[in-house]
């Protein structure tokens, strides 16, 4: 569908790739990855026909539509949310504005006429065709994907200029979504999304008719979504096909396997050059010297690409805390009259790496302001423990910064004197993607996400013993999100962390707060852990949730009156389970001595025959043994799974 | 996976899956139709044409000689004097521009709708409404008229419009299961003409593709196309 080759592009001086061939068929589901600065977003925008090649061809079929999400810098204003998605249905509306105004004509000519005939034609094709595209489902369409994406009824009429940016990105891509590009070109949609504006995502790419490519910092999602990766690496583009997981395998496969053909060349050309070297002055070799000379000129030199830096950063740690950090004793709170939760009991130990989730508006926020003492409770008890130093890291952050400094000097001035050298503050500053002279800029000149990434830098260098981070990884890429799990993960103190990063969360937490709708529930374990929960959770309230009707039913005689259970276990059946399970045990220790019989019986020859039969039956009998061997397992799960109900049910 | 009903599975057994001659799929139709209330009897048509292009949209009405075997609610929005003859015609839901303030707070009691050339400046803003359902009157098919007597008679006594999907398919009831054969099959060529007839110009290649017949809750039956050129 879409080709590019030999395909080149630079950036000022900087090459970003060479040399890259890449074919996009019509449901090819890709995943772009790279670290910062390779050149994902410039590739996204010449498929999108934005930006030129400097080298190269691309050719696409003229009917070809791709759509583009940018990353931010949209403003969207004049008019309301509903507005500004149907606007991308231009030519729809049109027809339909059309067909209005043919029905005031249809009133005013005399239906006689050749006019009238005119306009009833054109009127009938008009309806066909909008009624063939779906122009009358439009605003349906639009509220499916608007409400997937975390809008409420009421935002549909808001107008966009009153929306935060996260919001007003939402909106282009519900925008993108209702086109339906024959090409979806989408750069780090989630960055703006929640949890479940994320899944919402990610099961509408599953079902997306059409290809697309998707540049994302979230694992999770690039895992569930792609079936092929295209890694932009050292100036070139290295395609895999399967999902994120696959890709990390294959690429160490593969990287393994140019290093042992990098190896074997090398020895090859040692062995050729070693020849040369001893013969060449032999009159009588000087044939075969100079074929191996031409042979050596005629080998493609294998090149290692630059090995990937792995930065590893040592941060300081904090000075302990008493070993119970913060308590919750009943604690509500509410707002202008609206309660956010109610109460919310729980101790956070020395240690804790909590992760909140919920829905956006769920309270979140709030918990961590309470946390961090710059919101009072409305009732209930909170106390922090001994010597806690709090510090919280909100979305603006930034504000406390000295705006005039420039970030070496204030990295400098902050640092501990363990890390005063130059190189090193370097090396940390490029951990948070400040690169070559982005070092010398001063604070007031950064951007917003870029100065929470400093401040962010900033906090770990000094860290507190109690940490609340709300949306760390916010504009943080693949790389310096590791960089920061990796500190986080060896931080001595107590984290309380907001993320919308479904891998982060997973790799870093102990345990899983969850709030949702007022109520508060505790999970023990990583986001994975607390999915199970929730999963066993809601499965138990279904097996405790009546069947209707069932006190009526027949066989409810029970005498408390306690209605028939659904999962019900038969005990006759648990029963013979049992007496097969006891009987299986025992056959199989029997079967076990009588091969092992058989079997010192071979190691003594008596004849041919007797051998022979002795191995068919040895065989036999292993046969045997696997099988019952299989069965006594399965029961075993059966029973286990029964037993497991029974003290369900019992509790 | 979808269970097969024993009825539908007994049925099935008794097409074995072969086409047959239209006048004999329709009394196989008959004979299968086994449910308690009075099936209607439907046609599917499958064309050689591509809807996605304006031009090659199929789309008409026929009256149908024997008519539904059910008598469709009709709405009509006319001023003065053609409010009369509608309702002489037998319209059951008569009105102005006050019917539309009624449509648009979500009634929709009717099963056709007709309108005079001078209502349909009204009816505009109703495309929302009344486009989903297929109610939205086009003077084409014939509901957009000044003659408002003839057109209430004309779909009171069986006219039906027919109209490609998306996928190319036209899918039109025929009557009722309770019809004599012949009328079912007079019904049944007389759309299919009509149909044949309504070939756009840029159709490209075999133009009536496959013929299915089927009651409401019946087994579908493939119709030898061969047997509609007789």
């Amino acid at each position: 569908m879409i080709r590019l080759s030999a395909a080149r592009k630079h950036f000022g001086s900087k090459s970003l790739f060479e040399d890259l061939d890449w074919l996009i068929t019509p449901t090819d589901r890709i995943g772009l990855v790279g670290g910062n600065g390779t050149g994902k977003t410039t590739l996204l925008k010449i498929l999108g026909g934005m930006e030129p090649l400097d080298g190269g061809l691309f050719s696409a079929p003229k009917d070809i539509t791709a759509g583009y999400l940018p990353q931010d810098g949209l403003s969207l204003s004049g008019r309301t949310v509903l507005e500004e998605c149907l606007s991308v249905f231009g030519d729809l509306l049109e027809l339909e504005e059309e067909m209005k105004a043919l029905t005031h004509q249809m009133a005013e000519v005399d239906p006689r006429s050749d006019e009238y005939g005119r306009i009833t034609e054109r009127y009938h094709r008009i309806e066909t065709e909008f009624q063939g595209r779906d122009g009358y489902s439009l605003e349906a369409q639009a509220g499916t994907v608007l409400n997937g994406l975390g809008f409420a009824p009421a935002d549909l009429n808001r107008p966009t200029e009153s929306l935060s940016g996260g919001w007003q990105m939402r909106v282009a891509l519900a925008k993108l979504l209702l086109v339906k590009p024959k090409l979806l070109l989408l750069d780090e949609p989630t960055n703006h999304l929640d949890l479940e504006a994320r899944n919402w995502l990610q099961q509408y790419l599953n079902e997306y008719p059409h290809a697309f490519v998707l540049v994302s910092h979230d694992r999770y999602m690039l895992d569930a979504t792609v079936n092929k990766i295209l890694e932009l690496w050292n100036r070139r583009a290295y395609s895999y096909s399967g999902n994120y997981e696959r890709y990390l395998a294959q690429k160490s496969a593969r990287q393994a396997q140019l290093q042992a053909a990098y190896r074997n060349q090398r020895e090859k050309i040692e062995r050729l050059e070693l020849f040369i070297n001893r013969f060449r002055y032999q009159a009588t070799r000087a044939k075969q010297v100079q074929s191996r000379i031409k042979e050596l000129e005629k080998i493609k030199r294998i090149e290692l690409p630059a090995r990937e830096k792995t930065i590893r950063f040592e941060f300081p740690q904090p000075p302990r805390s008493g070993r119970m950090v913060a308590e919750f004793r009943g604690v509500a709170k509410s707002y202008e009259g609206k309660q956010v939760f109610h109460g919310m009991s729980f101790v956070i130990n020395r240690g804790d790496r909590i992760g909140l989730v919920g829905v956006n508006g769920a309270g979140k926020s709030t918990l961590i302001k309470i946390l961090a003492g710059s919101e009072p409770v409305t009732a209930g008890e909170f106390r922090l423990g001994h010597n806690v130093k709090v510090d919280h890291f909100a979305q603006d952050q930034y504000k406390e910064l000295d705006p005039g400094a420039r970030l070496i000097d204030d990295v400098s001035s902050i640092a501990p004197s363990a890390l005063s050298d130059r190189t090193q503050l370097r090396t940390l500053l490029g951990c948070f993607l400040f690169s070559s002279d982005e070092v010398f800029k001063q604070i007031r000149v950064l951007s917003g996400g870029e100065r929470n990434r400093y401040a962010l830098l900033r906090m770990l260098l000094r860290p507190r013993n109690f940490l609340l981070l709300d949306e760390p990884t916010n504009h943080l890429d693949l790389r310096a999100k590791d960089v920061l799990l990796e500190a986080l993960q060896e931080f001595s103190g107590t984290v309380v962390f907001v993320s919308h990063d479904r891998y982060f969360i997973d790799k870093l937490a102990t345990r899983i707060f969850e709030i949702d709708g007022g109520r508060f529930q505790d999970y023990s374990g990583n986001y994975e852990d607390y999915l199970r929960q929730k999963d066993q959770v809601t499965l138990q309230q279904d097996d405790r949730e009546e069947p209707p009707g069932a006190e009526n039913s027949g066989r409810s005689g029970d005498r408390n009156g306690t209605p028939l259970r659904r999962n019900k276990i038969n005990p006759v059946l648990v029963r013979r389970m049992k007496e097969r399970h006891q009987g299986l045990e025992e056959e199989i220790t029997r079967c076990e001595v009588e091969i092992a019989t058989q079997e010192s019986d071979l190691g003594t020859f008596k004849s041919a025959t007797e051998s022979i039969r002795l191995v068919k039956l040895v065989e036999r009998n292993r046969k045997r043994l696997d099988e019952m061997i299989r069965e006594w397992e399965e029961l075993s799960r059966t029973l286990e799974e029964s037993d497991r109900k029974s003290s369900v049910l019992r509790s | 996976m979808v269970k097969t009903s024993k009825r539908m599975a007994r049925a099935r057994e008794e097409i074995q899956g072969q086409a047959y001659p239209l006048q004999a799929a329709l009394p196989l139709v008959q004979k299968l139709s086994s449910a308690k209330f009075d099936e209607t009897v439907e046609i599917s048509l499958r064309l050689g044409v591509d809807p996605r292009h304006a031009d090659q949209m199929v789309r008409g009405t026929v009256v149908l000689p024997h008519g539904l075997g059910k008598s469709k609610k009709v709405c009509v929005i006319a001023s003065g004097e053609k409010q009369r003859e509608a309702e002489q015609a037998g319209a059951e839901h008569v009105g102005g521009e006050e019917l539309v303030g009624r449509i648009q707070g979500g009634w929709l009691d009717f099963e056709a709708l007709v309108a005079t050339p001078d209502m349909m400046k009204f009816l505009g803003r109703l495309g929302r409404i009344l486009g989903p359902k297929g109610l939205m009157p086009n003077p084409k098919t014939g509901t957009v008229t000044f003659d408002v007597g003839s057109a209430v008679k004309e779909i009171k006594a069986g006219k039906v419009e027919f109209r490609v999907d998306k996928t190319a398919i036209i899918h039109t009831p025929l009557g009722k299961v309770s019809f004599d054969g012949d009328k079912l099959l007079e019904n049944a060529r007389t759309l299919i003409e009509s149909v044949m007839k309504a070939k756009p110009s840029a159709a490209k290649g075999k133009y009536l593709r496959s013929v299915f017949v089927c009651s409401s809750m019946g087994p579908g039956i493939a119709v030898e196309l061969t047997s509609l050129d007789k």
